[in-house]
C-alpha cells in the first residue's frame, strides 16, 4: 500500500515539478526576451525613450534589405532607424505604430506599405516580432492572433518554443547580428543578383495571387495605421520591384487599390532606370547590395528636396 | 508508405497463413512436406513484400535496363506501414517452428497479438517469437517497470523532437539544393545526418520498448552505441541488432557463414549485406550502402588475416572508432540520397568544392533558417549531439541507473522540460516508417 502511495506521490511530484519549472521559464520568456534583443536589429533599435528619431522606416524583409541605414544618415544628416520583420502586415504593423508612438519621438516615418498585403490574409510570418516584443505589445499581438481565430497549438508554440535557440545563444547571436546590420538595416551583406532572364519572367511570381480577394482585416488595419499617424509627417511608399512585377494587371490594381484607402502612397522608384535593371534585385521582389545602394540614395535624394528633416 | 483500413486485412492473411503453416509444419514428421509448407510460407511473405515495395523498382530497373524510351509510368502501389517488419517477425516465427527451435503456439489471438503488438508493429525491433510470445503469456503490471517505461519514452522523445528533428531540417535544406551548397555545408549534413538517423531510429525504438515496458513487456535492445565500434563487424552489432541478428540467423548462417571458401565467404557477406540494403527500400542507394558495408567488412576481415589484431591501446582504438565512424559516414550519402546521380554529385562536391573560407563557413552555417538565427539554432544542434554522447558514455558504464532517486528525477524532469521547450514540432514522421 505505502508503495503505491509513494509511486503516485512521485508521478504527482514530477507533474508538479515540471509544470512549475516551465511556468517560471516561459514566465520569464515573455516578461523579459526583448531585453535580449539585438541592438542593431528590429525592435531592438529602439533603445531609449529620449532619443529623438528623424526618421524611422518601419516594413518587411524588402525594407530590412531596402534601405542603408548609413547612406539615408549620411545624405540627410539625421538619425534614421529601420524597423523589420519578415512579412510584417499591416494587421500586425498597427499595434507596432501605435506602441512605437506613445513611448517614442519620430519626426518622420516611412511606412513600406507592401500592395499585395492587402490580399494576403494576415499572418505573424517571422515570431520574432513577439520575442522582441516588450510585455504590453506581446499581449496586443496575443489579442490579434487570437481575433484571426489562431489555433491554441500555434499560440503554445508562438510563446513556449519560437526562438528559444536564439535567447539562450542571445550574447553569440547578437554579436553576429550586430556585425551585419546598422540601425535595424542591412549593411555588410553582399549579394548577387537575379539573371536577366529570372528578371524578365519575374511577372510570373505575381499569378500566385490570382483570384485573391480584399482581406478586411489587412484593410481595417492600413486605415488605422492611417488614423494613427494623421498628425505624423509620413510617407506611404510601396517596396522596390522589379518592372515586370510591377507591370503585371495585378499589381497595378493592387497599387490603385492602395491608394484609394492612402492617397498619398508612392512608389518613388517606378519609373526610374533603377526598376529596369536585373542588378538591382536579387530575386523577383528584394533588392541586391547595389539595387539596396541605389535605392537609398534614391530616397533621401527625395527626401532631401521634399522632406527635408530640419 | 501509407495506412489505409483494408491492408488489415494483409496483416491478419499473413497471420493466418503463418499460423496454420506453422501448426502443420509442427503436426507432420515428413521432413520433405515440412519444407514444402515452409517454402509456402516463405514465397506467400515474401511475395507479398515483393508485390508491395519492390515491383515498381523492379519494373523501373527494367525498363531502364531495355533502354525503353519515354518516362517510366510506375503502377499505383502504396506501400503498406509496417510490412518489412511484420514479414520478417512472422516469417521468423515460422522457421523456428520448423527448425524445431520454438514450440507451435496454439492461441491464434495470442500469436495475432505478437505480429500486430502495437508499439514495435511499423518499425521494430523484430521481435523473435522465442523472445516475445512467452511474455505475452499475461501481462504484469509493476510499478518499476512503468517507471522504466517511462524513462524509455522520454529519451526517446528527446532523441527524436531536440536531436532528429532538428538535425532533419538542416540536412534537408542542404541534401536538396547541392548547387547551392558549399562543401563544408554538405559535410556538416552528412556529419548530422548520421546522428539525425541514429536519434530519429533508436528514438523510435527506445519509445517502442517504454510503451511495451508499461506492460511489462520486454522489447529487444536495437542499437548500443553505434557510433563508437571499432570495426564494421562491431557496427553490426550495435546498429539495428534485431535486423542484422535476423540476417544472421535466417540468411547468412544458411548461406554457409564462415564456415566455408573465401570465395563463397564473401559471396555470402554481399548477399547479406546488398538484401539488408535492398531491405530498406527499392532504391539502388539502398543497395550501393549495403555493398559498401559488405566490401568494408571483408576487406577488414582479409586486414585482421594479415595483421593479427593485438591488444587494443586506447589511442589505437580510438582511432578505429573514428575510422570506422567515418566509414559508415561515408556509406550514409548515399542511404540518405534521392538517387545515385544525387549521391554522386553531393561526393563531387563535397570533393571539388572543398574550401574553408568566410563565404563557405557562413554557408554552412546558414543552412539551419537561412537567416542570423541559423547560427543559434546550427550551436544548439551541436549542443544536443554532444549530450547525447555524453548521455551514451554514461549508460555504457551503467552510472545513469546508479544516480540516486533524486537525481535521476531531476535528470528526467530536465529531459521533458529541454524536449517541450527545445523539440521540433512540425508534422514529420520516423524515418524507418518507410520501410
Amino acid at each position: 500500500m505505502r508503495e503505491i502511495k509513494n509511486f503516485y506521490l512521485l508521478i504527482l511530484k514530477m507533474i508538479i515539478f515540471i509544470v512549475a519549472v516551465l511556468t517560471l521559464i516561459i514566465g520569464m520568456k515573455f516578461y523579459f526576451s526583448h531585453l535580449l534583443t539585438p541592438s542593431e536589429y528590429g525592435l531592438g533599435v529602439l533603445e531609449d525613450e529620449d532619443e529623438k528619431i528623424d526618421l524611422l522606416i518601419i516594413g518587411s524583409s524588402h525594407t530590412r534589405q531596402s534601405y542603408d541605414v548609413k547612406i539615408i544618415e549620411k545624405n540627410c544628416q539625421c538619425n534614421a532607424k529601420v524597423i523589420a520583420y519578415n512579412g510584417l502586415d499591416p494587421y500586425f504593423m498597427a499595434p507596432m505604430i501605435e506602441w512605437i508612438k506613445d513611448n517614442f519621438k519620430i519626426r518622420k516615418w516611412i511606412v513600406e506599405a507592401y500592395n499585395f498585403k492587402t490580399i494576403a490574409p494576415p499572418k505573424l510570418s517571422d515570431s520574432r516580432i513577439f520575442t522582441h516584443s516588450p510585455v504590453g505589445l506581446k499581449w496586443s499581438f496575443l489579442k490579434k492572433l487570437k481575433s484571426i481565430n489562431t489555433s491554441y497549438t500555434d499560440l503554445f508554440k508562438l510563446i513556449t518554443t519560437e526562438n528559444n535557440e536564439s535567447i539562450i545563444f542571445s550574447p553569440i547571436e547578437n554579436i553576429l547580428v550586430n556585425r551585419y546590420s546598422y540601425k535595424g538595416g542591412y549593411t555588410r551583406k553582399k549579394t548577387s543578383h537575379i539573371s536577366q532572364e529570372d528578371f524578365n519572367q519575374s511577372f510570373k511570381n505575381v499569378d500566385y495571387f490570382k483570384g485573391m480577394k480584399t482581406n478586411l482585416n489587412q484593410v481595417n488595419s492600413i486605415l488605422k495605421i492611417k488614423e494613427l499617424l494623421t498628425d505624423s509627417d509620413v510617407l506611404y511608399i510601396d517596396p522596390p520591384m522589379p518592372a515586370p512585377v510591377m507591370s503585371h494587371e495585378i499589381t497595378k490594381q493592387l497599387i490603385n487599390d492602395y491608394k484609394k484607402l492612402i492617397p498619398n502612397y508612392k512608389a518613388p522608384w517606378l519609373n526610374t532606370p533603377m526598376a529596369k535593371n536585373n542588378k538591382n534585385f536579387v530575386d523577383w521582389n528584394h533588392l541586391s547590395t547595389l539595387g539596396r545602394e541605389n535605392y537609398s540614395n534614391l530616397i533621401s535624394t527625395k527626401l532631401h528636396s521634399k522632406h527635408k528633416i530640419q | 508508405m501509407a495506412w489505409n483500413p483494408w491492408f488489415a486485412l494483409l496483416i491478419l492473411f499473413s497471420t493466418v497463413i503463418d499460423f496454420s503453416l506453422a501448426k502443420l509444419i509442427a503436426k507432420n514428421n515428413n521432413l520433405f512436406t515440412k519444407r514444402s509448407l515452409l517454402l509456402i510460407s516463405l514465397f506467400v511473405n515474401l511475395g507479398l513484400l515483393f508485390y508491395f515495395k519492390y515491383t515498381n523498382f523492379f519494373l523501373a530497373s527494367l525498363h531502364n535496363l531495355l533502354g525503353h524510351s519515354g518516362e517510366f509510368k510506375a503502377l499505383d502501389i502504396i506501400l503498406p506501414v509496417g510490412i518489412s517488419f511484420y514479414t520478417f517477425q512472422t516469417l521468423s516465427y515460422t522457421i523456428d517452428v520448423y527448425r524445431g527451435q520454438k514450440e507451435v503456439e496454439d492461441s491464434f489471438i495470442k500469436f495475432s497479438l505478437y505480429v500486430s503488438f502495437f508499439p514495435q508493429l511499423v518499425a521494430g525491433p523484430i521481435e523473435r517469437s522465442t523472445h516475445l510470445l512467452p511474455q505475452l503469456e499475461k501481462f504484469k503490471y509493476k510499478h518499476e517497470d512503468f517507471i522504466y517505461g517511462s524513462k524509455l519514452i522520454v529519451w526517446g522523445f528527446f532523441k527524436k523532437l531536440v536531436i532528429a528533428d532538428r538535425l532533419a531540417i538542416y540536412v534537408n535544406n542542404t541534401y536538396s539544393d547541392v548547387s547551392s551548397s558549399s562543401s563544408l555545408a554538405l559535410i556538416a549534413a552528412t556529419y548530422f545526418f548520421s546522428f539525425q538517423i541514429f536519434c530519429d531510429f533508436s528514438g523510435y525504438t527506445d519509445i517502442a520498448r517504454g510503451i511495451s515496458r508499461l506492460f511489462g513487456v520486454d522489447l529487444m535492445h536495437n542499437f548500443k552505441r553505434p557510433y563508437f565500434a571499432s570495426s564494421i563487424g562491431e557496427f553490426w552489432k550495435r546498429w539495428h541488432i534485431s535486423l542484422s541478428t535476423w540476417f544472421r540467423d535466417y540468411l547468412y548462417i544458411p548461406l554457409g557463414g564462415s564456415r566455408t571458401s573465401q570465395a563463397r565467404w564473401f559471396l555470402n557477406i554481399l548477399i547479406v549485406f546488398l538484401v539488408s540494403g535492398l531491405w530498406h527500400g527499392a532504391n539502388w542507394t539502398f543497395v550501393i550502402w549495403g555493398a559498401l558495408h559488405a566490401l568494408y567488412f571483408k576487406v577488414e576481415k582479409v586486414l585482421e588475416i594479415i595483421l593479427p589484431p593485438k591488444e587494443d591501446k586506447k589511442a589505437s582504438r580510438i582511432f578505429k572508432i573514428f575510422f570506422t565512424y567515418h566509414l559508415t559516414l561515408f556509406a550514409w550519402i548515399f542511404f540518405r540520397a534521392n538517387d545515385l546521380k544525387h549521391a554522386l554529385n553531393i561526393i563531387q562536391k563535397i570533393i571539388s568544392d572543398f574550401k574553408v573560407s568566410f563565404p563557405t563557413l557562413s554557408n554552412m552555417i546558414l543552412k539551419f533558417t537561412f537567416d542570423n538565427r541559423s547560427p543559434s539554432h546550427f550551436l544548439l544542434a551541436v549542443l544536443t549531439i554532444a549530450f547525447l554522447l555524453i548521455i551514451q558514455g554514461i549508460q555504457e558504464r551503467k552510472k545513469l541507473v546508479n544516480l540516486t532517486n533524486r537525481q535521476q528525477f531531476i535528470f528526467y524532469a530536465f529531459l521533458i522540460i529541454m524536449t517541450i521547450l527545445f523539440g521540433n514540432y512540425t508534422e514529420s514522421s520516423f524515418i524507418y516508417f518507410q520501410f
